[in-house]
């Protein structure tokens, strides 16, 4: 039976595509092996990344299963080493919209583990995307709100939440609330497209019922 | 000796390295057809489940996932034809909290089922219930009361305890999905088993009507009374995404009143029946992120109070292209439908029904009717009563 690989020895930026083909290793692998709790954690990361979060839980039960230890008295306990607890920390908050705790979780992982890893590089993506993602929420959920209550979703602090939506075209008052930038009432071209799209399915359907 | 029992021996008696062994039974499988397996159903069986009980033993159900997979592809090259692969692949994948790969197995309809391979009722009620969970844990809800309907409609006398758990999943489902749950059955289901499934899934059916009548203090009351009756059916966890489903409907249901509405106002309208989920500001926002709601906040400063606006539905990339594939999927079902009718107006069990009808005074033919012409064929009885 092949070895499971160690995971300094993959691709810097890992992909789904690295990481899927060694799933039957790491089942087969020794229970008490961090590389494959660093294994795993990395492929729940790169699951969120690509939004994919049903699957990074299914992955975290997959794991927990494979890597269950027996203590000294018979009672199965669930794995503790770091990686995979502290990836079950991400994927939690991330699932019940906690993004205090997804920031702060993910900042302390990253500066727990060197900076050119796998690890620190994923972690750092990871973050980027979700603050993304939230960026794009806020925009349409939010015509005016608190500054408070907006920077929680970045997870930065109000100030450096404030400059990062004035670059946005967001405008900010006195009284540190913010409102959206107003949208153009200009139809696009993929505004345009979209309608072309929606007539050819219409009368697509208007066919259909006819034959 | 037969193939089959060369399987059977051949891997009976494995005592080699695990590894060895897995890669030996995919090779194996790989190569199986289901011609192959038509001849000898019953050692074709046999070697599947030995092969399953391998990977249970081992505690490894992701172990030989694969290999069942392929076994349930290569079946047949249409892979519309149930195999003893099908349930067996299914419920494996279940355990191993593999729903990605189970779907690589369901994206193919299953429609034709043929007693030579071995297979049994069973067998179809397994691998569409089994299908249904898969869909549930995927959170394809529509898809899962498809295939919840299949099992609820196969005729059968008395109902199997898979078609209860079935309607079991379905009200809550319905509940779910829609705010309410069938007042019927599907009307291809059996008189009789429709009543058996009233006597089992009672307790659901007062949930239901609870929910419904959507008085939070009566549905907190039911709750209490059989809540533990879901956690001993397994279905706990979906009847807590049911009371969330009330949660939502009761603050959706503003939209029909309103256009703007002060967070406050929602505030004394809403529920939260366990009283452990997030407040509502909290949870207004999670509905307008995961879709469930069109609306905006708006708070103008610290000390002014939040207001909701709500919004109009907008046709968005993701709809369009829902309804292609719906539209594709639709064109495949008339496809396949228009094969099966031919088929059946061929078939020795419906020529015999037309000479009787036809027979008959007022029959069929004397309408000057074809065989083929199906708008004689009385519609009121089901397609399964032969």
């Amino acid at each position: 039976m092949a070895l499971f690989p160690p995971i300094d020895s993959l691709p810097q930026s890992l992909s789904l595509s690295d990481l899927e083909p060694l799933e039957s290793l790491a089942q087969c692998a020794p229970v008490d092996d961090a590389n494959v709790s660093r294994y795993y954690s990395l492929f729940i990361y790169c699951l969120i990344i690509n939004d994919d979060i049903e699957e990074a839980r299914f992955l975290l039960k997959r794991a927990s299963a494979a890597r269950r230890t027996i203590s000294a008295d018979s009672t199965e306990v669930t794995d503790t080493i770091a990686p995979l607890s502290t990836a079950r920390k991400i994927l939690t908050s991330l699932w019940t919209k906690n993004y205090v705790e997804f920031f702060l979780t993910v900042e302390a992982a990253r500066h727990s583990v060197p900076l050119e890893s796998p690890e620190a590089n994923m972690l750092r993506t990871l973050a980027d995307h979700v603050r993304e993602a939230n960026y794009s929420f806020v925009s349409r959920a939010f015509l005016s709100g608190a500054l408070s209550d907006i920077a929680v979703y970045f997870g930065i602090s109000e100030i450096d939440a404030k400059e990062f939506l004035v670059q946005k075209g967001w405008r900010v008052t006195d009284e540190l609330t913010v409102r959206a930038p107003a949208l153009s009432k200009e139809p696009t071209k993929a505004a345009a497209q979209q309608k072309a799209r929606l007539d050819s399915l219409t009368s697509l359907i208007t066919h259909m019922q006819r034959a | 000796m037969d193939s089959g029992t060369v399987w059977t021996a051949k891997f009976g008696n494995q005592t080699a390295d695990v590894s060895e062994f897995f890669s030996n039974v995919n090779r194996l499988l790989d190569n199986i057809s289901g011609a192959q397996a038509k001849l000898v159903p019953e050692h074709y069986r046999a070697l599947l489940y030995m092969i399953a009980g391998a990977s249970d033993a081992i505690e490894n159900p992701n172990s030989l996932l694969r290999p069942l997979l392929n076994a349930a592809l290569s079946f047949s090259p249409s892979h519309d034809v149930l195999s003893p692969a099908h349930a067996l692949f299914l419920i494996q994948a279940l355990k191993a909290k593999q729903y990605k790969l189970a779907l690589q197995l369901l994206k193919y309809d299953v429609d034709k089922f043929d007693s030579a391979y071995g297979l049994t009722y069973q067998d179809h009620l397994r691998f569409h219930y089994y299908g249904a969970m898969v869909f549930i844990g995927m959170k394809q809800y529509e898809k899962a009361i498809e295939y919840l309907s299949i099992v609820l409609c196969a005729p059968g006398f008395p109902c199997s305890m898979v078609q209860i758990e079935a309607l079991k999943k379905t009200i809550l489902l319905q509940l779910i999905l829609y705010g309410k749950h069938a007042l019927r059955l599907p009307r291809m289901a059996n008189d009789f088993t429709s009543h058996s499934y009233r006597a089992f899934a009672r307790a659901y059916d007062h949930f239901a009507v609870a929910f419904e009548n959507g008085d939070p203090t009566v549905l907190k009351l039911v709750w209490n009374q059989i809540n533990n009756i879901f956690s001993a059916d397994g279905n706990y966890g979906l009847a807590l995404h049911a009371l969330t489903a009330f949660r939502k409907r009761r603050i959706q249901k503003l939209r029909k009143t309103f256009i703007t509405v002060p967070m406050e106002y929602i505030e004394s309208k809403d529920v939260d029946i366990l009283e452990n989920g997030p407040g509502t500001k909290e949870f207004v926002l999670a509905m307008i992120q995961d879709g469930d709601l069109r609306a905006q906040i708006s708070q103008k400063s610290r000390t002014s109070p939040i207001i909701v606006v709500f919004q109009d539905g907008s046709i968005t990339r993701s709809h369009l292209d829902e309804l292609e594939a719906k539209l594709d999927s639709v064109r495949q079902l008339n496809e396949k439908i228009a094969v099966a009718d031919r088929h059946v107006g061929q078939s020795r069990e419906y020529l015999s029904r037309k000479l009787q009808s036809a027979s008959a005074p007022g029959g069929f033919l004397s309408r000057g009717g074809g065989l083929e012409d199906l708008e004689g064929y009385d519609d009121s009885m089901s397609m399964m009563e032969l």
